[in-house]
């Protein structure tokens, strides 16, 4: 072989590995997108419901049992999905709920019997330091979060894979996320938020998860006797 | 199982409340209007009636899921005298409360309708409350109450709360009291009894029933009486309020309120 057919297939083979790496690359960033859209169409399809369970860090730095239930109905649209989350733990939010539709947000406060009701624009879902509203819509979150697939892992559910997400914006109140999703019927079935220095903010687990007859009545149901607050 | 303040209707953004109160011995006649603004996150409020008028202010704290604290404050004008008064109540995670503080030169019920209370009428000079609620766990709940009103009364109580509530105290006001109350769904369309009884040196039935009607309008039904005798009666559908009183004379308040502005 000559040293010109030598450079040639060299070059041929460096060339080769350039274009399957590009390939692959290309492919785990359309996989990361595909998982994305997967989650949305499952998640979309019909009403469903689920437990959240783990742990969150409070605004003050101690950190508390979470346990909530999440009962969601797809709309047409992203924005006009209605997602209730009843809260379990800590124990003494038990008994609260908030409600979110397209256009208001409803937080029933057990204790003092009150439902406060505001525009979605103006509303504080963000109590417990974690935006829970994002949990039903994957678009609004792959919208603010950059996604990499990080590979295979294995739920309890069975295979899954781990992705990784940065927020584009500073403000999420999380530095790095992971969110373990699923194959078999594409939806999370963990997710993490860390802050900056790799402490976890937020480690959740999704249990329970089932397709349900759920109405917007049951989900917007409180006590007769509740103070109706309207801001 | 504060009834009288957890029935406080609906306070929505932007209203007006027309009404007529009338009574007999003494006999007694005027027009009610209340008005209810918000400018910013402070709801301003009018009152107005015969002789005499009022305005308030209300603010609150808003804490998401984790709960919500209001506060307030308001003045009393008219021929009777005047008066004033301050609020603040709430509750954030397991702790609920409430502080009145107001100075009356007469009593308080001479300068608005709203405020003829026949169970436990207020006298003019000071007067306050201040109630604290803790939540020992999901189902249990411990109170402490005292409040001044011309007489002195204090109650503590002890909230079990499973399907439905019980709620067990005692209390002073004029001597001992105990008290049992029980809260609950009583049809799966979500119709609410309440009922609670304080008995002993002092004695109080207070009951309200809650149905829905349909959608959005419920029937609202609230009966309180008391020994010495003294009754009330409140009725509300919808925008409409019927309250009628007995304390040795007869009285009836009716109003009709209109909302604005729920949109924003």
């Amino acid at each position: 072989m000559s040293s010109i057919q030598r450079l040639t297939s060299n070059a041929l083979f460096i060339l080769a590995l350039a274009i399957s790496y590009t390939l692959f690359t290309i492919g785990l960033a359309q996989t990361v997108t595909d998982i994305g859209k997967q989650v949305q169409d499952n998640l979309s399809k019909s009403p469903w419901e689920a437990n959240i369970t783990g742990k969150i860090q409070l605004p003050d730095g101690s950190s508390q049992d979470a346990d909530f239930r999440v009962q969601v109905i797809p709309g047409k649209a992203a924005a006009d999905t209605l997602l209730r989350i009843d809260f379990k733990k800590p124990s003494s939010l038990e008994g609260n709920f908030a409600v979110v539709s397209d256009k208001e947000v409803w937080n029933y406060l057990f204790l003092t019997n009150q439902v406060v009701i505001q525009p979605r624009a103006k509303a504080n879902v963000q109590g417990l330091g974690v935006n829970l509203t994002g949990l039903s819509d994957f678009n609004q979150l792959t919208e603010k979060v950059n996604l990499k697939l990080l590979g295979d892992a294995q739920s309890p559910d069975g295979p899954a894979w781990r992705i990784q997400g940065t927020p584009k914006e500073a403000s999420q109140g999380f530095a790095s996320m992971e969110i373990v999703v699923l194959k078999s019927d594409p939806r999370p079935v963990s997710i993490t938020l860390k802050d900056a220095s790799g402490k976890a903010v937020a480690d959740l687990a999704v249990s329970n998860f089932k397709r349900s007859a759920l109405t917007p009545q049951a989900l917007k149901k409180y006590p007769a006797d509740a103070e109706v607050v309207k801001k | 199982m504060a009834i009288g303040y957890q029935l406080a209707a609906i306070s929505l953004a932007q209203s007006v409340t027309f009404g007529l109160d009338g009574r007999v011995a003494p006999d007694y006649l005027t027009p009610t209007l209340e008005l209810s603004y918000p400018v910013q996150d402070i709801t301003l409020g009018l009152r107005l009636q015969r002789d005499a008028f009022g305005v308030s202010a209300e603010s609150a704290l808003e804490l998401g899921p984790v709960g919500r604290i209001s506060y307030g404050g308001r003045g009393s004008l008219g021929f009777a005298g005047w008066g004033l008064g301050a609020f603040a109540r709430g509750g954030a995670g397991p702790v609920a409360a409430e502080a009145r503080l107001g100075y009356y030169s007469t009593p308080p019920a001479n300068l608005w309708v709203g405020d003829y209370n026949p169970i436990q009428p207020v006298a003019a000079g000071f007067n306050g409350l201040l109630s604290g609620r803790y939540r020992l766990s999901s189902t249990q709940t411990v109170g402490l109450s005292a409040q001044y009103f011309g007489i002195f009364a204090a109650e503590g109580t002890f909230a079990l709360c499973d399907q439905n509530t019980y709620t067990f105290g005692v209390g002073y006001q004029n001597g001992l009291y105990g008290l049992l109350g029980w809260r609950g769904e009583v049809a799966e369309d979500g119709s609410l009894l309440e009922v609670s009884l304080r008995a002993g040196f002092y004695n109080r039935l207070e009951t309200l029933f809650i149905t829905p009607l349909d959608d959005t309008n419920k029937l609202n039904l609230r009966f309180t009486v008391a020994y010495p005798w003294a009754a009330k009666l409140g009725v509300e559908v919808g925008n409409v309020r019927a309250d009628a009183a007995f304390d040795g004379g007869w009285s009836l308040w009716l109003r009709y309120t209109l909302n604005f502005g729920g949109e924003e």
